[in-house]
């Protein structure tokens, strides 16, 4: 799901970056005073740990593997916003160290992998958890992996550097994240049992000082504000990017990254040559907008009645 | 009166899953004491060490320092803490940064600490790693950095977890002379060890802890080494030297081996 | 099953992790081109490069930035081997993915189904990545991590993100010894090879010793931060001064956005 540099519009990494620095900024304010003092070293080591954990193979029928990502029970064990930090500082090393995933696209990367993943798999864990606690914990890995693959996918589909079409992309993207889920799921639950069973009273204890219904409210927002207005700045990018020199260059060589929209796809609209590039990109966009619009409803609902003390 | 530096009334600390660790301990230490925490694995040495440092909130009692009635935060610049486990202490990413973050969080002057940096690094042998990451060091050396990471505050108190574990012989020597010169300085010296042999050279007065965490003795070197049958029982080897001294039925048994070869000369001379 | 189960393969990918870590801070070391530049042109110089990298549609440019990105990783003494390993992998990877698109694009046929802009598309493509892979690869060989954060604490990032990196990084080979511990442990515990449902048992139990075992180490290292003063203060910032192979660099740089921004 590390997306490299070269596969993402510039300004989609951008926006995407803007994004994930705007939750990492409310995370950070939200857990400060519990940063400065021993809780950074707590998120750094832990982080270390997870990007150690991501390396365990796991056995699947059929002969491959799957490893482990571990952002939904990072989001159970440390709670939402220091689990984004913690899954955050993995991502980055990954980058400035080992070179999985790009530099510029670090943001992007940031966005699905720290930021979406384990606040979808906290929201889901929350919903769920008055119900059946183990399945709670094996959907919030689940839900984490898949919506942030989904997220990978239209972050993808959007780039016109990309020249796949954003329902190809999340049919293929996204229907094997679905089923790789499963497996993360599995192991969240396996590893969570043990915790239960050996320290309850970290999952007891560990709850974040702060007030997270409120902080995951806002955030929610805020990722949702960003996603909705994204087309207006897809429709300014086009407008600004038509009358680059770049894009003459392109259309004398035929070899232009729109002749994306004479794919055969689900939206019929793509079809037809000579319709400006915006829109597609607009129709990605709203289609993100209302994929990350039911992630924020869902992430909001539990919280709001939510009178149980974690 | 000399000042305290150091009073810990009716500590008490239980572990997360239950276990008490200490219940209801008292200790006093006076500025420039040398103490040595004496007791077996798991007697919650290094737990007593974290709560006298500050750095775990106790379950009851509280500890003070220096007779001021400030935390233990407010008084970093004055007090070090240097863990059993090296490789928890030097989280930066060069020896150099490492021996130099305490002056920095302190607001230390940059000239100031270079000084310090430079003065550490001769005086623990560690000039040719200071630009080395801390996980390419060995065992003896991370712990020498440490070591020298925890003075670079120039604390008035240092509570030091097993000082020399891991450290080769040539080296121990290098770290026991820099305690020696801290401590006759005038800095308050607290090391934790579950070595009786190590305890003459680093301390006067020695505190025994059982597996219970209670404090079964407290008092000078001498009198408590010799005691074997005490140590014994808490779960403590006594001195070796103090061993075969008592094992050949001699009286008033060496503590050091400067002592002992004075003793056996004598011995010769009869 | 096989002798080397999934779980125990593990073990390896954490050394050969650790060991690629240990050889990008060797190289880092060398002295060569790169290696000499100031931490921050060179990290504001590589984005920027592959910045105008990525939006070119044509292949031509991506292939110069990507010869361009050899001629440094020679003077720079990168090991151009482990380099094109690096660099080539993910290339091949993207080309696999957009493979499809030189016989899905419209346009004149070259051969069979494949067309004349699928091909260049599939082609800009690869080329594209493998310029910013080359890239982002040089500056991570040629830069000690330790230097690298510097250069984000004078870029004025937060000192909190800073520590926390610092961190993780500074625990990376510490934890990873650590889990290949464990994995090799209780594979030479085992009798016989595991079922699918006791590599996942085992994982799983696994799993939660060892992010246990890392939470505890966390706390350890938080009282250490504590007791030398907490993290909220920064580090003294490393005064380097700048010289000739910057003013080089930033004047390749330079060069090459102006060219990419005024390429016709």
């Amino acid at each position: 799901m590390h997306i490299p540099d070269g596969y993402l519009d510039l300004w989609i990494a951008a926006l995407v970056g803007l994004a994930s620095i705007a939750v990492l900024a409310i995370a950070v304010r939200r857990s400060a005073g519990a940063l400065d003092g021993p809780r950074a070293p707590l998120l750094g080591v832990t982080a270390a740990a997870i990007f150690a954990a991501q390396m365990l193979n796991l056995p699947i029928p059929g002969g491959t593997s799957v490893h482990f990502v571990g952002g939904a029970f990072a989001a159970i064990l440390l709670g939402p916003h220091l689990a984004a930090l913690a899954m955050t500082a993995v991502v980055a090393i990954q980058a400035l160290v080992f070179g999985d995933g790009g530099l510029v696209v670090l943001g992007g990367n940031v966005f699905s992998m720290a930021v979406v993943e384990v606040y979808v798999g906290y929201a889901v864990y929350r919903v769920v958890r008055p119900y059946h606690k183990p399945a709670a914990v094996f959907a919030a890995g689940w839900a984490g992996i898949s919506v942030a693959a989904l997220t990978a996918a239209i972050m993808l589909g959007a780039s016109e550097a990309f020249a796949y079409e954003v329902t190809t992309v999340l049919a293929i993207m996204g229907g094997w994240h679905i089923l790789l889920g499963i497996a993360e799921g599995a192991i969240t639950l396996l590893a969570y049992e043990f915790v239960a069973e050996t320290r309850p009273d970290l999952l007891a204890d560990r709850s974040p000082t702060i007030d997270s219904r409120r902080l995951l409210r806002r955030g929610t927002a805020v990722v949702g504000g960003l996603v909705v207005l994204s087309p207006a700045f897809a429709w300014g990018a086009q407008q600004v990017n038509y009358t680059e020199p770049l894009e003459h260059a392109a259309a004398t060589t035929g070899a232009t990254a729109h002749a994306v929209r004479t794919l055969p796809s689900l939206l019929p609209d793509y079809g037809i040559a000579g319709v400006d590039p915006y829109v597609g990109t607009l129709v990605s966009g709203l289609v993100g907008a209302t994929l990350v619009l039911v992630i924020g409803w869902l992430a909001g609902r539990p919280l709001i009645p939510d009178s149980e003390p974690r | 009166m000399a000042v305290n530096a150091l009073t810990a009334r009716d500590l008490s600390f239980g572990y997360p899953d239950g276990t008490a660790a200490l219940d209801g301990l008292d200790l006093t230490i006076e500025a420039g004491e040398r103490v040595a925490i004496l007791g077996p694995n798991g007697a919650g040495k290094s737990t007593l060490l974290s709560l006298l440092a500050g750095l775990r909130e106790p379950a009851g009692g509280e500890v003070s320092y220096f007779e001021t009635g400030k935390s233990a935060d407010d008084l970093r610049d004055r007090i070090a803490h240097c863990p059993q486990a090296p490789v928890d202490y030097l989280f930066n990413a060069t020896v150099r940064e490492d021996l130099e973050y305490g002056p920095a969080q302190l607001g230390i002057d940059r000239r100031e600490a270079e000084e310090r940096v430079d003065a550490l690094a001769a005086e623990f042998a560690l000039e040719g790693l200071l630009d080395k990451p801390p996980f390419r060091l060995s065992g003896g050396e991370q712990r020498r950095a440490a070591l020298a990471a925890a003075l670079s505050v120039e604390p008035d108190l240092l509570l030091l977890d097993e000082p020399v574990a891991d450290v080769d012989a040539g080296h121990r020597e290098t770290v026991l002379d820099a305690l020696d010169r801290r401590t006759e300085a005038g800095m308050t010296l607290v090391v934790s060890t579950p070595d009786a042999d190590l305890v003459p050279q680093v301390a006067h007065r020695v505190v025994v802890l059982d597996r219970a965490g209670s404090i079964v003795r407290d008092g000078p070197v001498r009198d408590v080494l010799t005691d074997g049958d005490l140590l014994r029982d808490v779960g403590v080897s006594p001195p070796q030297l103090v061993e075969a001294f008592q094992r050949a039925e001699l009286d008033n048994p060496p503590l050091t081996v400067t002592d002992a070869v004075e003793r056996l000369r004598d011995l010769d001379d009869c | 099953m096989s002798p080397v189960d999934p779980v125990g393969r593990s073990a390896g990918t954490l050394t050969d992790q650790a060991r690629g870590l240990l050889r990008d801070e060797r190289v880092a070391t060398r002295s060569g081109w790169l290696q000499a530049v100031h931490p921050i042109v060179k990290l504001l110089g590589i984005v920027a490069l592959i910045a105008v990298t990525v939006p070119f549609d044509t292949p031509g440019p991506p292939a110069a930035m990507l010869g361009l990105t050899i001629g440094l990783a020679v003077l720079s003494r990168v090991p151009l081997a482990t380099h094109a390993l690096r660099t080539g992998v993910p290339m091949a990877v993207s080309l696999v993915i957009v493979a499809p698109q030189a016989v899905l694009l419209p346009g004149a046929p070259l051969l069979g189904p494949v067309t004349v802009p699928g091909i260049s598309y599939a082609a800009t493509f690869t080329l594209r990545v493998g310029a910013s892979v080359s890239l982002l690869g040089l500056l991570l060989s040629t830069t000690r991590f330790a230097s690298l954060l510097g250069a984000l604490r004078t870029l004025r990032v937060p000192q909190t993100a800073v520590a926390l990196l610092a961190i993780t990084y500074r625990h990376l080979l510490v934890v990873f010894e650590e889990l290949s511990r464990l994995v090799l442990a209780r594979r030479s515990r085992r009798v016989r090879s595991a079922t699918l449902r006791e590599s996942w048992l085992e994982a799983g139990s696994l799993l939660g010793t060892f992010l246990l075992g890392a939470l505890d180490r966390g706390e350890r290292v938080g009282r250490a931060a504590r007791s030398r003063g907490g993290t909220a203060g920064r580090g003294y910032p490393r005064q380097r001064a700048v010289g000739l192979r910057d003013a080089a660099f930033a004047f390749v740089v330079f060069a090459t956005v102006a060219a990419g921004v005024l390429w016709p």
